[in-house]
C-alpha cells in the first residue's frame, strides 16, 4: 500500500496547483475557465524547451513564467472585452480558446510525447520508493501553496485580489486599479497552472493533451473543496488523487466472485467525478466553499 | 450533385440536429449543456451496442431517441440542486464518464479499438433520410418557439426569477427541454455512425462539443436557421481544408486536423467578441397574452 500512497501523494501534489489557480481565477474574474489547462500544457512545453538552455530550476521557472505571460495576453485580447458578457458566454469563449491553443501547442512543438533529460536519484523509505524529482515536486508544491496563501493575506497585492473579488465595483471606487489586479491574477494563476505543468512532465510526460487529462479532476478537486478558497482546493486534491488511486488500485474480485477483478487505470478520474457529483449534490458550495449568490 | 457537396450536406445534416438540439437547450432556454457530446456518444452507441452483440440494428435505431431522451433525464436530475454553472461543469464530467465507460469495457461495445463494420448507408440514401428528419424537427422546433413553451423557456433564460414569480417551475422546463434535446442529439449519433461505419471513443470526444457549440454561436443563437446554417459553414470549411495548397510542403497531413480546430476556436471567438448573436439574429415573437 506504501508506495502507492506515495504516487497518490505526488499527483496530488501536482493537482493541488492545477485546482488552488483555477480556484483563484474562477473567484476573481467569475467565470470556468476552461483554456486554464492549456496554461499547464503549455508551462510544460516551455520549460522542456528552456531545459536545452538553462539549469532545470531556471528552466521551470521560465516555462510557468510563459504560461503567465499567455494568460495576461488573453485576458488583454479576449477576456478583458468580454467582461460585461454573461458568465456562459465567457465560458463558451474559453472552450473555444482551450481548442484553439491546443492546436497551436501541437503545431509549435508536435504530436508526440517528450521527457526531461534530467537523471534521478531514488530514496527508499521502507517497502517505498520515491525519486529526488517526486519529493521536489512535493516540495514545490507545498512551498507555492504557503506562497501563494502568504501572498493573497498579508500583501497589499493580496488585498487587493480579495478585495476584486468580493465586490469589484465597490473595489474600483475606492481607487484599487482593478484592470491591474486582474492582469495580476491572470498572470499569477497562468503561472501556476504552468509550473504545475513543469512539474507533471518531470514526474511522467509533456505531451499535448497533458492539460486536457487533467480537465475532470480540476473540475473535481476544485469544486469538491469549494470554489474561493486555497486550502479548500488543496484538500479537494489529495480527497480526489487518493479516491482514485485507492478505487484502481482495489481487487473487487471478492465483491463480484471472481478471483480478482481491477478498475482499468482510466476509472482514476471518474472516480473523482462521482465524489464532485456526490458532494455537489449533498453540499453545493463545496467544503469551504464561499457561498455563491444565486441569480 | 458531385461527391464533395453530397458529403459536405450530408454531414452538416447529422451536425445540423446536434446543433438543433445545442439550440433549444441554450440558444432557448439558456442551459450551459457542455455534454452535448453525451447525446452523440448515447445515439452513437445505442446502435452499437446492437451492431457489437448481433443483434437487430433497426430496433437499436429505434431505440436512439428513446436512450437519448433518458440521457437528457440523467442531465436535468442533479439541475435541481445545483448552481447553473455548477451544473455546466458536471454535464462536461458527465459526457466524459460515459466515454470512460465505453473505453474500458470491450464488452459493452468494443471498449477503446470501438465496433467497426456497420454497415455503410452512401450519401444517396442517408442524406435524403436526414434532410427529411431535420426538416420534421426544424418545424417543430419552431412551432416550440412560437408557442408558450416557448415563451416560459426564454423567460427561463432571461430571468429565473420571473419565472418563479408567475408561478412556473424551472425545472420542470429544464427537464423536458433536456429531454427533447437529448432524443434529437442522438439522431446525430444515429447518423455518424452509420457515417463513419465505426462507433469509438475517439469519435464523440470532448472536441465534438466544442465544435457544435461553434456551429451555433457562429450560426446564431436562437435562431433555428441559424443553427443549420451554421452546420453547413464549418462542415464546409473542415472539407475545403483538404482542397488547400501546402504550401510546397510547409502544411503536412496532420497539419490540417489542426488547422481545423484552429479555425473552430478562433472563429467562435471572434464570433463572440464582434457579433456576439451570431450570423442569424434570434427573431422576436409575438406572443398571446399570458394566462
Amino acid at each position: 500500500m506504501i508506495p502507492i500512497t506515495i504516487v497518490a501523494i505526488v499527483f496530488a501534489a501536482e493537482l493541488a496547483l492545477v485546482a488552488l489557480s483555477f480556484n483563484l481565477s474562477y473567484r476573481v474574474v467569475g467565470f470556468a475557465n476552461f483554456a486554464h489547462i492549456e496554461f499547464v500544457t503549455v508551462g510544460a512545453f516551455a520549460g522542456l524547451t528552456f531545459a536545452d538552455y538553462l539549469p532545470l530550476p531556471a528552466a521551470a521557472l521560465a516555462g510557468a513564467a510563459t504560461a503567465g505571460l499567455l494568460a495576461v495576453a488573453l485576458n488583454l485580447g479576449v477576456f478583458h472585452r468580454l467582461r460585461r458578457t454573461s458568465i456562459g458566454t465567457r465560458m463558451i469563449a474559453s472552450a473555444g480558446l482551450a481548442l484553439a491553443l491546443r492546436g497551436v501547442v501541437q503545431w509549435i512543438w508536435g504530436v508526440d510525447s517528450h521527457r526531461f533529460d534530467e537523471p534521478t536519484r531514488v530514496f527508499t523509505l521502507g517497502s517505498a520508493e520515491i525519486s529526488l524529482i517526486q519529493a521536489l515536486i512535493v516540495a514545490t508544491a507545498l512551498a507555492s501553496v504557503v506562497a501563494f496563501w502568504l501572498v493573497l493575506k498579508y500583501t497589499g497585492i493580496g488585498r487587493n485580489v480579495r478585495a476584486t473579488a468580493d465586490d469589484l465595483t465597490l473595489t474600483e471606487i475606492r481607487g484599487v486599479p482593478s484592470a491591474r489586479v486582474l492582469n495580476q491574477v491572470w498572470f499569477i494563476t497562468g503561472a501556476l497552472a504552468g509550473l504545475s505543468g513543469v512539474l507533471i512532465g518531470l514526474d511522467t510526460f509533456v505531451r499535448p493533451e497533458l492539460g486536457l487529462s487533467l480537465l475532470v479532476p480540476m473540475f473535481a478537486a476544485a469544486i469538491v473543496g469549494g470554489v474561493g478558497s486555497p486550502f479548500g482546493a488543496i484538500l479537494g486534491a489529495l480527497l480526489v488523487s487518493f479516491a482514485g488511486t485507492a478505487a484502481v488500485s482495489t481487487d473487487f474480485g471478492k465483491l463480484i466472485g471472481d478471483s480478482s477483478y481491477y478498475l482499468g487505470s482510466q476509472y482514476k478520474s471518474i472516480v473523482a467525478f462521482c465524489l464532485l457529483i456526490a458532494i455537489l449534490v449533498i453540499r453545493p458550495s463545496g467544503f469551504f466553499g464561499v457561498r455563491q449568490e444565486r441569480a | 450533385m458531385s461527391s464533395v457537396v453530397l458529403e459536405t450536406l450530408t454531414l452538416a445534416a447529422i451536425y445540423g440536429l446536434l446543433v438543433l438540439s445545442l439550440n433549444l437547450q441554450y440558444g432557448l432556454t439558456g442551459l450551459l449543456n457542455f455534454g452535448q457530446s453525451f447525446f452523440f456518444a448515447v445515439g452513437g452507441y445505442t446502435v452499437g451496442v446492437f451492431y457489437f452483440h448481433g443483434w437487430p440494428v433497426w430496433i437499436g435505431i429505434v431505440l436512439a431517441p428513446l436512450m437519448g431522451a433518458i440521457a437528457g433525464l440523467v442531465l436535468a436530475l442533479p439541475a435541481k440542486r445545483l448552481d447553473d454553472h455548477y451544473w455546466a461543469l458536471m454535464t462536461l464530467g458527465v459526457a466524459e464518464l460515459f466515454l470512460a465507460v465505453m473505453n474500458n469495457e470491450r464488452g459493452i461495445a468494443g471498449g477503446d479499438l470501438g465496433t467497426y463494420g456497420i454497415p455503410r448507408l452512401e450519401p444517396k440514401t442517408l442524406l435524403p433520410i436526414f434532410v427529411a428528419i431535420i426538416v420534421v424537427v426544424y418545424f417543430a422546433f419552431e412551432r416550440i418557439r412560437k408557442s408558450q413553451f416557448g415563451r416560459l423557456i426564454r423567460i427561463a433564460r432571461e430571468d429565473q426569477t420571473l419565472l418563479a414569480a408567475i408561478g412556473r417551475d424551472l425545472f420542470g422546463f429544464q427537464l423536458r427541454v433536456l429531454m427533447l434535446g437529448g432524443a434529437v442529439g442522438s439522431l446525430g449519433g444515429v447518423g455518424i455512425a452509420y457515417w463513419l461505419t465505426v462507433v469509438a471513443p475517439d469519435v464523440f470526444a470532448l472536441d465534438q462539443t466544442v465544435i457544435i457549440w461553434a456551429m451555433m454561436i457562429i450560426g446564431g443563437r436562437g435562431n433555428m436557421l441559424g443553427a443549420l446554417f451554421g452546420a453547413v459553414l464549418l462542415e464546409s470549411i473542415f472539407i475545403g481544408t483538404r482542397f488547400m495548397p501546402d504550401f510546397g510542403g510547409f502544411l503536412a497531413g496532420e497539419d490540417f486536423a489542426l488547422l481545423r480546430i484552429l479555425i473552430v476556436g478562433l472563429l467562435l471567438v471572434f464570433v463572440l467578441m464582434f457579433r456576439t448573436e451570431g450570423a442569424l439574429r434570434e427573431r422576436k415573437v409575438r406572443y398571446a397574452p399570458l394566462r
